[in-house]
C-alpha cells in the first residue's frame, strides 16, 4: 500500500537520473492565447509511466505541481502575465539487481519557474517578453542492500537561476528566442556549480487549410555543453473545432534518449465562465532498449474576466 | 451493475497498479550511467586483539548475582531503612528474595552477615565500598559470625528472624550474602521490580520494608595474555583492531561481517547479548573513550560462531581512516550477571561488501 502512495506521489521517467533531469517545457511559447481578456487558468497533469525492458514492465503512477497562470489587459495595448510551471524533473524511481548487490534509487524535486512577463500588441503582432525565476530543491536516496543489510546515501541539490524569453507572433508565424538562462546547482550545502542552461529558437507557423488551423513548431536548443546533445524538435499540430491533434518528436539534450508523442485536446466552452480543455498526451521514450511509455491526461480550467465580472455585477 | 461487469472495468486499473507495485529492475541501465555499482569484497587483516578487564560497579543491575566457583565469587549487598527504631508485638518477621527465572539457577547456600561499614551502592565493587576507599578487606567488611544460614531454591528465599536478629539488622550498616557452596543464582534487585524486603508482621497486618540499597560485588580472574574474553560482572573487554585497506577510500561500505568463534561460555542463562563499541581514541587501558554501541546481538549459549554487522565501523574507518583506533567487544550490559566467553583467537574476520559511489548530478 505505502508503495503505491509513494507511487503516486513521485514522477519517475527513469532518465531523468541524468543531467539535470527532464525538461517540461519543450514547445512552450510565451504568447498569450488571448490579450483583451484577464485569464486565470489552472492546470492538473498526472501522469502514468510504463516502463519496458526485455520483457519486463514496471508502472508508476505521478502528478506534477499544480500550474497556475495569470493574464490581464493593460491600456495601450500592453497586456501582463504570470505564473508557476516545473522545469526540470528530477524524480525517479529506479531498481538495479546484481548477484549480490540490490539499489533502489529514488530521486526527487526539480527546478520550478515563476515567470512574469509582458505582451504588447502592435498592428497585427504581438510582442511578447518574459523573465523567470527558477529555484528549487532536489534530493535522491539511494539504497544499497548486500546480504540483506542496506544503507542508504542521499544527495542534495537547491537550484536558483533566471531565464528569459523573447518573441513575435504574427497570425501565420511566430518566433521565440529563450536565452540568458542560468542556475546555480548548490551540491549537499557544499559545492556550487554555475549551469549554463540552454539557449532555444522556437519557430512557428500557423496556415489554415479549410476548416484546419495547422501549426508547425521546430524548436532548436543550443547547450554550451558537450556532454548533452543540442536537439532539434518538431510538432505538428492541427486544429478544428474543439479537436485538436498533435504529433511531436521531441528528442532530449540527454544523448540518445528520443521521445515521440501524441497530444489529443477537446476544448469546453464553459458559458459564462472560460474554457475547460481535455488533454491527453501517449509518447514514447527510449534509450539502448528501455522504452518509457507515457500517458498523461491534462486538464485545464481557464476562467476568463473573473474580476470584471464581478464588477459588473 | 453486476460483480462481472465491476472487474472487467477495473481490470486495467487493476493491471496498472499491479505494475506499479513490483520492484523489477527495468531501466537499471540508465542508473548504471552514474557509476558503476559493481560490489566488491575485502577482508580486513586483523592487526591486534587483546583482553582488558575491570571491576566495574553494578549497582544499577537489575539482578543480584550470589556465588562462587574456582575462578568467581559474587556477594549480594542489602541495606534497609527502617521507619521506625524499635518494634514490639510483632508475630513474625522474615526477609524474602526472589529468584530471577530467566537464569538456570543453582542451588545454593549461604549465609548472612551484618556488615560494619557503609557501602555505596553505585560506586562498590569487590575492593572498593565507594570510588574514594576501599574495603579493609576486599569483598566487603562484614562480621566474621554468620547472622543465620539460608538456601536459595525454587521461586524465592524466606528468611525468618527474631527480635534479636532484626535489632542487630537495623544496627548495622546492611547485610552482604555471602555463598558457602559452588553454583550460582541470580535475585531481582530493586532496579529488576522485586526489590528484596523485609516483612514485619503484626495482628493480621504485613509492613513491607524495601530494600532500600542492593547490589552485588565480583571477583574473578584474570586473562592470560593469549586470551581473548569478553564477559559480564568481572568486566572482561576484547579489545580488536583490523588494518584499513587504501582499497576502500571513497568507497561506501554497504556490508560489513565480523565473525569470531567462541569455544567456553560459563554463563547461567540460555543466551546473551554482545555488543561493540568504537574507540574515539588509540587504545590506552580499559576506560579508552568509546562511542555508542553500534551493534546488538543475542546469541545463544553454545554458538561456535557469532556474526556481528559491523557497517557503522566500516563507514567510519572508510571517512576517517586516522580514527581507526579499533572497536570492545562486549557482553551487554556488563553488570547483569556473572558470564564469560572465551573467543577463538586468530579466528576473527571482517568481510567488508561495498561499492563505489554514484557521481552526483554533474554539468
Amino acid at each position: 500500500m505505502m508503495s503505491i502512495l509513494v507511487a503516486f506521489l513521485i514522477n519517475a521517467s527513469v532518465f531523468s537520473v541524468n543531467g539535470i533531469g527532464e525538461d517540461l517545457s519543450v514547445f512552450r511559447a510565451p504568447f498569450l492565447k488571448a490579450i483583451n481578456i484577464g485569464q486565470l487558468g489552472f492546470t492538473i497533469n498526472p501522469e502514468y509511466t510504463l516502463l519496458a525492458q526485455d520483457g519486463d514492465y514496471r508502472g508508476i503512477f505521478w502528478t506534477n505541481p499544480l500550474k497556475f497562470a495569470i493574464s490581464a489587459p493593460l491600456l495601450g495595448g500592453f497586456s501582463i502575465m504570470a505564473g508557476n510551471l516545473e522545469r526540470f524533473s528530477q524524480n525517479y524511481d529506479i531498481y538495479v539487481r546484481d548477484s549480490s548487490l540490490q539499489i533502489h534509487a529514488l530521486g526527487e524535486g526539480g527546478i520550478e519557474e515563476i515567470y512574469a512577463g509582458i505582451n504588447k500588441r502592435l498592428g497585427n503582432f504581438d510582442i511578447v517578453a518574459t523573465g523567470s525565476f527558477l529555484f528549487g530543491n532536489a534530493w535522491e536516496i539511494w539504497n544499497y542492500t548486500i546480504s540483506g543489510y542496506t544503507i542508504v546515501d542521499t544527495f542534495l541539490y537547491r537550484y536558483r537561476g533566471r531565464i528569459f524569453n523573447v518573441g513575435v507572433k504574427h497570425g501565420l508565424f511566430s518566433v521565440a528566442y529563450e536565452g540568458f538562462g542560468q542556475t546555480r546547482m548548490i551540491k549537499l550545502e557544499q559545492d556550487t556549480v554555475m549551469i549554463d542552461l540552454a539557449q532555444r529558437l522556437t519557430v512557428g507557423l500557423y496556415p489554415r487549410i479549410g476548416q484546419w488551423s495547422l501549426g508547425l513548431l521546430y524548436g532548436h536548443s543550443f547547450w554550451n555543453n558537450d556532454n548533452y546533445d543540442s536537439p532539434h524538435r518538431f510538432r505538428i499540430q492541427a486544429l478544428r473545432g474543439p479537436l485538436g491533434v498533435a504529433l511531436m518528436y521531441n528528442p532530449w539534450y540527454i544523448k540518445d534518449v528520443n521521445e515521440y508523442g501524441v497530444d489529443v485536446d477537446y476544448a469546453i466552452p464553459l458559458r459564462n465562465v472560460g474554457s475547460a480543455q481535455l488533454r491527453m498526451t501517449i509518447a514514447l521514450r527510449e534509450r539502448d532498449g528501455v522504452r518509457e511509455f507515457k500517458f498523461a491526461p491534462q486538464l485545464t480550467l481557464v476562467l476568463n474576466e473573473l474580476f470584471a465580472r464581478r464588477r459588473k455585477q | 451493475m453486476g460483480m462481472i461487469t465491476l472487474m472487467k472495468r477495473c481490470m486495467l486499473l487493476t493491471f496498472l497498479l499491479f505494475l506499479a507495485c513490483n520492484e523489477l529492475p527495468v531501466g537499471g541501465d540508465e542508473l548504471r550511467t552514474r557509476g558503476d555499482f559493481e560490489p566488491q569484497f575485502l577482508d580486513l587483516t586483523l592487526f591486534s586483539s587483546f583482553t582488558e578487564f575491570k571491576e566495574l560497579n553494578v549497582g544499577s543491575s537489575t539482578n543480584l548475582a550470589l556465588g562462587m566457583n574456582d575462578e568467581y565469587e559474587a556477594r549480594t549487598m542489602l541495606s534497609f531503612e527502617f521507619p521506625d527504631t524499635v518494634y514490639q508485638g510483632l508475630d513474625e518477621i522474615k526477609m524474602i528474595l526472589n529468584l530471577k527465572d530467566n537464569f538456570n539457577n543453582d542451588t545454593l547456600a549461604f549465609s548472612i552477615h551484618l556488615m560494619d561499614i557503609e557501602f555505596n551502592e553505585s560506586e562498590a565493587t569487590w575492593t572498593r565500598r565507594s570510588f574514594d576507599e576501599m574495603w579493609l578487606a576486599p569483598g566487603g567488611d562484614f562480621s566474621e559470625d554468620s547472622l543465620r544460614y539460608g538456601v536459595a531454591e525454587a521461586d524465592s528465599v524466606v528468611l525468618y528472624f527474631n527480635y534479636l536478629e532484626l535489632a542487630q539488622i537495623q544496627a548495622a550498616k546492611g547485610i552482604i550474602l555471602v555463598p558457602r557452596d559452588s553454583g550460582f543464582c541470580y535475585f531481582s534487585s530493586k532496579e529488576g521490580g522485586k526489590a528484596p524486603r523485609i516483612e514485619l508482621k503484626k495482628n493480621e497486618t504485613t509492613l513491607p520494608i524495601l530494600a532500600k540499597t542492593d547490589c552485588h560485588i565480583v571477583t574473578g580472574p584474570e586473562p592470560a595474555l593469549l586470551d581473548d574474553w569478553i564477559g559480564a560482572g568481572m568486566v572482561y573487554r576484547d579489545f580488536v583492531k583490523f588494518n584499513y585497506d587504501s582499497l576502500l577510500d571513497s568507497s561506501i561500505a554497504v556490508y560489513a561481517e565480523l565473525s569470531f568463534g567462541c569455544s567456553e561460555y560459563f554463563c547461567h542463562r540460555d543466551s546473551l547479548e554482545i555488543g561493540v563499541r568504537q574507540l574515539l581514541e588509540p587504545f590506552s587501558n580499559f576506560d579508552t573513550p568509546t562511542g555508542p554501541l553500534i551493534t546488538l546481538k543475542r546469541i545463544g549459549v553454545g554458538d561456535t560462531l557469532v556474526t556481528l554487522d559491523l557497517v557503522k565501523y566500516a563507514q567510519r574507518i572508510i571517512d576517517h581512516p586516522d580514527s581507526n583506533f579499533g572497536f570492545y567487544i562486549q557482553i551487554t550490559p556488563q553488570g547483569i550477571d556473572v558470564s564469560r566467553v572465551k573467543l577463538v583467537r586468530g579466528s576473527y574476520r571482517l568481510n567488508i561488501g561495498y561499492v563505489l559511489p554514484p557521481e552526483p548530478r554533474e554539468f
